[in-house]
């Protein structure tokens, strides 16, 4: 009976499945429409991104390669001006920390092939007040937490987030390898191996990441204007980004109601199809126009808002290791002609402990040179200077 | 003197016997029948026999005899060719005819015994005397008071004129006084012996109380001849001799002489006119006397025709004088009944269900009504059928036999809803007991909500909708539950993979009152809590339920009334915090009045309230937990009405439809600060009338069907009111029986609709209806077709041919919110719609083999009609529709091996439905972003499955307490990997994958119990 049910089981679990699709679809040739990203920040800095729409496939480093050039500026209706610089492939910073928050704006975009963009007049969505940060732990999970509490008119709530962590290597060598040796000296432990001077150092590393996926939501069938605990950033409590210490910088601004539908809208065709009920994807216009070709097809949609940040710092305590670093470790050992070629070994491979005072071909242990050295897990050796330990 | 000589001749006969010797073939005149009777009067067959006979004291040997039983005379012939004549009883002694020797015996003296001969039997140590009487009954309109129409009914009424009625008794001596006996066993050899010869039911019991008559044993019998032992081997079963074997088929013909075979029926007054006329009735199935729909009713050799309804009700044309009608019904057993048209009448019918007789039955007749029949695009499927056809995880379901039918396409393989010549699914009208099923489906559609087991048939218009349809612009599909058995309880239990059902169905007053109450569950709860936590799901749930109950009670027998009610829900939940709930219900209540006169009504009412919720962030502690709910409450009033007016038949009636629906209710769970909010009640109510006639001029080659309906509807609140006339016309030229072409045109009206943005119908589509800013759909239809029956009749083969148009379709803008959205018809924009085809059907009937395969070709559009410019839908141009499939190829077939194992076999194959996909990506800051094609610009892989099944159906022992039958098969056969749907997904990374969703990816193997008692 147990192995019936168990066949029952599999062919229902099995019957089920998702598998990879490819349409076949042949890129079209012709003028790819431009895509604008980016708000105008009042009151910081504005980063507005440039590219185009590539066909299905196209790898990120050619999107990110590819873009437009031209101008780009943020003007308002008092006659400022604020130009944008190019920081990048289609990425240009544009000053407005001082621009006032009491003005309409608007982006207009200047292409090198002649062809210009422009937002229409918008007003300046206020920021909402972070009122708390927090996180939780359940299930495995660390979820973080946000209350923000709009004002009267405010509804639509974005959250950014951009997140640091220190983190270390699993090892602190005694020992360093001295690579590029006369043959004859190879395999002399006595020469190869060398003491580790201080500023060889790479056990604490930082790293950090922006959000790729914005946070989301509204409060139009709550009963205030507010949003509470609202869970903008998860991870498993198993991540090496909770082992050291973890934080995250949290940026809300407002919405606009057509920018939230249009984000939604976006974010849903690329996220949230495929379900047995999911709606059909559509395509929504953003508020991008062409400038004599108002058929031209822009993608993007562009708000003016303020930036309201907070940071939230989450403790080592509810890091879960998961890892066993002991067993990376070995000793060398030879090949079959009794060789030990440890400058292949350098390759690939760090000395970590001598188990005794004087080194020996086999009394050294080894590890992966990315237990040795926490440059290599993406991290690097700037410590931020707000970062509260004094580690370095 | 000449004078004298003349008439001393003619007074011969008469003063013979004070003559000498009376001559034998002198007497009376036999009697003659001159009237329409069924069955004869002999005592077994109409065929003068050579035997012997004693008359008046003097053997007679090679006389040719015969015995009329119903006056209980011998009869003599002297020749092949002379009239029979009846000498004098008392003068007859004995005679024998084909070594059976009959006896006079209360001429001989024997007091006690009746009069008449008696055939003398013996089994070496009895003596038996069995006397055939044939009774004449004249029944004229009537009850039948002992066997019905067909078989024991006696509830209903038929027009008998005469038959004979076979009564045989038995008698012996005992204790030298003449007594009845009952049944008897005779014993010869110490073997019993069966008697074959004997009427059915009856046998023989030793009784050894009776004595044996040898010779002259007893005083009375001493002028029979030496003679009285039975012929050897009279009893044997092997060795019967040919005049033996044609006595005893004979009489084994003559006990059945009063069934329906063997009478005739008379219909009608006589009068004037020379008809054609009406003749209508009530089929019922005679276990339980439940109405039985989808029968075929048509005379032999061609004319009228029609099927039975949901009401078992049929009404067909025929001419004066004498008739076979044949009643038709795929899982039942044929009848032909010989009736004698007088004038417009009613003829009642039950039939048996096909049980023992599969090798000699004729299975359909369905394509024959293809020439019958002026509607198009009419479908009828029984639950018998639909049981036939292999489903996933075996359950019988009949709206998966209906998918099956060209024109008709599933809107995905999980999916409930269905659309019928490029209409929207929310444009099929589903009736259940006259009540409104808004979503058909249970478990992802997977199953529907139609219990097999209480489902009587479906049909589905498709086309030629009645007048007395309305409120859908594309389909009607009519289903209604079976009526409780009268007589006996009955109940059926079946356990399938995922679902396990049971039905009870009896008398609650015996032929008066019954019930059908019928339930299923699923237990995928169970079975989703033991998968394995990586399978995904195994924190899930999915389950369904629903009961039906039926109720029927006869005043008498024209006169009924049934109460149905139905409820069902449905729950699933594969994430943890989202849960989706449905559920049906419904109650009606039909009075059916069928007068003997050809005019009959039927008056319903009753309630249906379809409801549907989400609930998200179920945990008590969330702040944004909610429970989002749709509920559609509506109460509805029909009356039709339908009488015969010589060549016309004339359908009129009325109908109101009151709705309230709440599309939108929104309240907080837990400590959730989600506002309490519901969108405004939407009520209307929705009156039409209705008149329609079928009409044949002339009884001719030429039907037509006319109709009108008035169609309103009246919102409140605001106050909005629409009117508009639908036409239904449709038309059939039949040069023969075997060849018709048919034309047709409709109009419709819909004012409810489903606001969805899912191709298919997900429990949070919401409805809603006509009013200020959302106008009536509007459509209409025309078909025309051909019909032709080949090789003899087993194969039908038709071409039918549509063009559509459907207006203010409703459709939604890119980025509409359609949930809890007050000005939702801002999001929405009205589309017309065109849809097209042609459908090649060849059907096969009758043999082992039986099945259809069709193809359809067709195209469904649909074009915004607001002008937007270029924010309109794919900038204004003709789309293609969600469901437009322009290939479609269906098979369905079953062969059986004998009358209890099958085969089935069904094979779809569809062209992939419209998708819209990315064509393009671009990076969004981080974070990478799709552009979509045009709406439904690319499809989704073809679809093509095949499901085998073999069938085995229940023994045919009649007295077994209980019959199972079991289905074993396999659901997608090659296992292909259909897309339900595709979809492109950055998961929240910059790299992009396609993805197609399986439904049922893997051939998926079940087998299914059914037990009946």
């Amino acid at each position: 009976m147990k192995k019936i049910l168990a066949y029952i089981l599999l062919v229902l679990a099995a019957s089920g499945c998702i598998y990879p699709f490819d349409a076949g679809i042949v890129p079209e040739s012709g003028i790819r429409p431009v895509t604008v990203s980016g708000d105008i920040l009042i009151g910081s800095v504005t980063e507005i991104g440039l590219g185009f729409v590539y066909p299905v496939g196209t790898p990120e480093g050619e999107m990110r390669r590819k873009t437009p050039s031209g101008s780009v500026t943020v003007i308002n209706d008092r006659g400022d001006s604020y130009k944008g610089v190019k920081s990048g492939a289609g990425l240009y910073r544009i000053d407005t920390s001082a621009a006032p928050e009491d003005a309409l704006y608007r982006l207009e975009i200047r292409l090198d092939d002649g062809r210009e963009f422009r937002t229409p007049w918008t007003g300046v969505q206020e920021a909402p007040a972070i009122e708390n940060l927090k996180f939780e732990v359940s299930d495995g999970t660390v979820r973080m937490l946000a209350d923000l509490g709009g004002r009267d008119s405010l509804q639509f709530f974005r959250i950014d987030f951009e997140e640091t962590w220190e983190y270390h290597a699993d090892f602190v060598p005694d020992l360093m390898y001295l690579p590029g040796l006369p043959s004859a000296d190879r395999e002399n432990p006595q020469k190869i191996y060398r003491p580790r001077q201080a500023d060889e150092d790479y056990y604490y590393c930082w790293n950090t990441a922006s959000s790729a996926e914005p946070f989301t939501a509204s409060s139009e069938e709550l009963s205030e204007n507010r949003l509470v605990s609202a869970c903008f950033h998860s991870l498993p409590n198993t991540d090496t980004k909770f082992s050291v210490l973890y934080s995250v910088l949290v940026s809300a601004r407002g919405m606009s109601e057509r920018a939230y539908r249009y984000h939604y809208q976006v974010r849903s065709n690329s996220n949230a199809t495929g379900d047995l009920f999911s709606p059909t994807p559509s395509e929504l216009p953003g508020n991008i126009e062409c400038v004599g070709n108002p058929s031209e097809t822009v993608v993007g949609y562009v708000d003016a808002v303020c930036l309201a940040q907070a940071r939230l710092y989450v403790p080592s305590n509810v890091y879960r290791e998961t890892r066993n670093p002991e067993s990376e470790l070995y000793y060398p050992f030879p090949d079959e002609d009794g060789m030990y070629n440890f400058e292949s070994l350098f390759a690939r491979d760090a000395p970590v402990f001598c188990d005794d005072e004087i080194p020996t071909k086999t009394n050294v242990s080894w590890a992966p040179k990315r237990c040795t050295d926490c440059r290599l897990s993406g991290g690097s050796k700037n410590k931020p200077e707000w970062w509260p330990n004094d580690h370095r | 003197m000449k004078r004298l000589v003349v008439l001393l001749l003619l007074l011969a006969p008469g003063l013979l016997p004070c003559m000498a010797q009376t001559p034998l073939f002198r007497g009376r005149a036999a009697n003659e029948y001159n009237f329409p009777y069924n069955g004869n009067f002999f005592w077994s067959s109409p065929e003068f026999r050579p035997g012997t006979v004693r008359f008046d004291g003097v053997t007679y040997n090679g006389v040719m005899l015969n015995i009329n039983a119903h006056t209980g005379d011998l009869m003599v012939r002297e020749s092949e060719f002379s009239t029979p004549v009846v000498p004098e009883r008392s003068q007859v002694a004995w005679f024998e005819i084909d070594g059976l020797l009959y006896v006079n015996l209360r001429d001989a003296g024997i007091e006690d015994a009746p009069e008449g001969f008696f055939a003398v039997l013996q089994d070496g140590r009895s003596t038996y005397y069995w006397q055939r009487t044939k009774l004449f009954v004249r029944e004229p309109g009537n009850h039948n008071g002992v066997r019905g129409i067909g078989y024991d009914d006696p509830r209903y009424r038929e027009n008998i004129i005469a038959y004979f009625h076979c009564r045989d008794q038995y008698y012996c001596f005992r204790r030298g006084v003449f007594k009845k006996v009952g049944k008897h066993s005779v014993r010869r050899a110490g073997k019993t012996v069966s008697a074959p010869f004997l009427p059915s039911g009856a046998s023989f019991s030793s009784d050894k109380g009776c004595e044996r008559i040898v010779g002259t044993a007893s005083p009375s019998l001493r002028n029979l001849p030496g003679q009285q032992e039975l012929p050897a081997g009279f009893f044997s079963d092997e060795s019967l001799s040919s005049a033996r074997s044609a006595a005893l088929a004979a009489i084994e013909q003559e006990n059945l002489i009063a069934s329906y075979r063997n009478k005739i029926y008379e219909i009608g007054v006589p009068g004037r006119s020379e008809g054609p006329f009406k003749v209508e009735g009530v089929v019922r199935n005679v276990a339980g006397g439940a109405p039985l729909a989808t029968v075929f009713v048509s005379p032999e050799g061609g004319g009228g025709y029609d099927y039975t309804d949901a009401d078992g009700h049929y009404s067909i044309t025929l001419r004066k004088g004498e008739n076979t009608l044949i009643f038709n019904e795929y899982s039942m057993e044929e009848m032909r009944i010989r009736v004698v048209v007088r004038g417009d009448g009613g003829l009642d019918v039950v039939m048996r269900e096909k049980v023992t007789a599969l090798k000699s039955a004729y299975v359909s007749a369905e394509g024959m009504a293809e020439h019958r029949r002026t509607a198009m695009g009419v479908e009828k499927i029984n639950s018998g059928l639909a049981g036939h056809i292999p489903s996933a995880f075996g359950e019988a379901d009949i709206l998966k036999a209906v998918l099956t039918l060209p024109g008709v396409k599933t809107v995905g393989e999980a999916s409930g809803g269905f659309n019928v010549r490029g209409g929207a699914s929310d444009q099929n009208l589903i009736l259940f007991n006259e009540g409104t099923i808004y979503n058909p489906s249970h478990l992802f559609g997977i199953f529907s909500a139609f219990n097999n087991d209480v489902v009587d048939g479906a049909e589905l218009y498709k086309s030629s909708i009645p007048a007395q349809y309305g409120g859908r612009i594309s389909s009607v599909l009519d289903i209604n539950t079976r009526e409780g058995d009268m007589k006996r309880i009955r109940g059926a239990l079946g356990i399938g993979l995922l679902t396990g059902h049971l039905s009870l169905e009896g008398p609650i007053v015996k032929d008066r009152t019954s019930f059908l109450l019928g339930g299923r569950t699923s237990y995928s709860d169970w079975m989703l809590r033991r998968l394995p936590a990586s399978s995904g799901y195994s924190g899930g749930s999915a389950s369904f339920s629903d009961v039906n109950l039926s109720v029927t009670h006869r005043f008498d027998d024209v006169n009924s009334l049934q109460a149905g009610g139905y409820w069902s829900r449905d729950g699933f939940s594969f994430r943890g915090d989202t849960t989706f709930r449905y559920s049906n219900l419904d109650f009606s209540l039909i009075w059916k009045h069928r007068a003997p006169e050809g005019r009959s009504w039927k008056v319903s009412a009753g309630f249906d309230r379809y409801s549907n919720s989400l609930a998200a962030g179920a945990s008590a502690s969330s702040r944004d937990g909610y429970n989002l709910s749709t509920v559609i409450r509506q109460g509805f009033a029909k009356a039709s009405f339908s009488e015969s007016l010589g060549a016309h038949n004339l359908s009129y009636g009325a109908d109101a439809v009151f709705y309230a629906l709440s599309p939108g209710i929104l309240s907080p769970t837990g400590e959730s600060l989600v506002v309490p909010r519901s969108l405004a009640l939407e009520t209307a109510l929705e009156p039409s009338l209705y008149v329609s006639d079928s009409w044949t001029p002339g009884g001719g080659p030429l039907s037509l069907d006319m109709g009108v309906r008035l169609s309103s509807f009246l919102s409140f609140a605001p106050s909005k009111f629409y009117a508009t006339p639908e036409f239904r016309l449709s038309a059939k030229y039949s040069p023969s029986g075997r060849l018709s072409f048919k034309a047709g045109l409709n109009t419709m009206s819909q004012y409810i609709h489903l606001i969805s943005n899912t191709s298919s119908i997900s429990p949070m589509d919401t409805w809603r209806l006509s009013g200020e800013s959302i106008k009536p759909q509007r459509g209409w239809q025309a078909a025309a077709g051909v019909y032709w029956t080949v090789f003899g009749g087993s194969l039908d083969i038709s071409l039918e041919g549509y063009w559509k148009r459907m207006y203010n379709i409703l459709d939604y803008k890119s980025g509409a919110v359609l949930s809890m959205n007050e000005h939702l018809a801002d999001d929405l924009v009205r589309a017309d719609g065109r849809a097209y085809g042609v459908e090649l059907m060849l059907r096969k009937q009758t043999g082992r083999l039986t099945g259809w395969i069709a193809y359809t070709w067709s195209r469904s559009l649909l074009r915004e009609e607001e002008g937007r410019g270029a924010a309109a839908i794919n900038g204004g141009a003709w789309y293609n529709a969600p469901h437009d499939k322009p290939h479609d190829i269906k098979l369905v077939a079953n062969y059986k091996f004998t009358h209890r194992y099958s085969i089935s076999c069904n094979l779809d194959y569809s062209t992939g439905r419209p998708v819209t996909i990315p064509v393009g990506q671009y990076m969004y800051g981080d974070a990478l972003r799709l552009v979509y094609s045009e709406r439904n610009a690319y499809r989704i892989p073809d679809y093509f499955r095949l499901d085998l099944a073999l069938n085995i159906e229940p023994g045919h022992y009649f007295k077994a307490l209980a019959h199972m039958s079991a289905t074993i098969g396999c659901y997608n056969v090659t296992g292909r990997k259909n897309a339900y749907s595709v979809y492109y997904t950055t998961n929240g990374g910059t790299q992009l994958k396609g993805y197609m969703v399986s439904v049922f990816a893997t051939p998926i193997p079940y087998a299914t119990l059914n037990l009946k008692f």
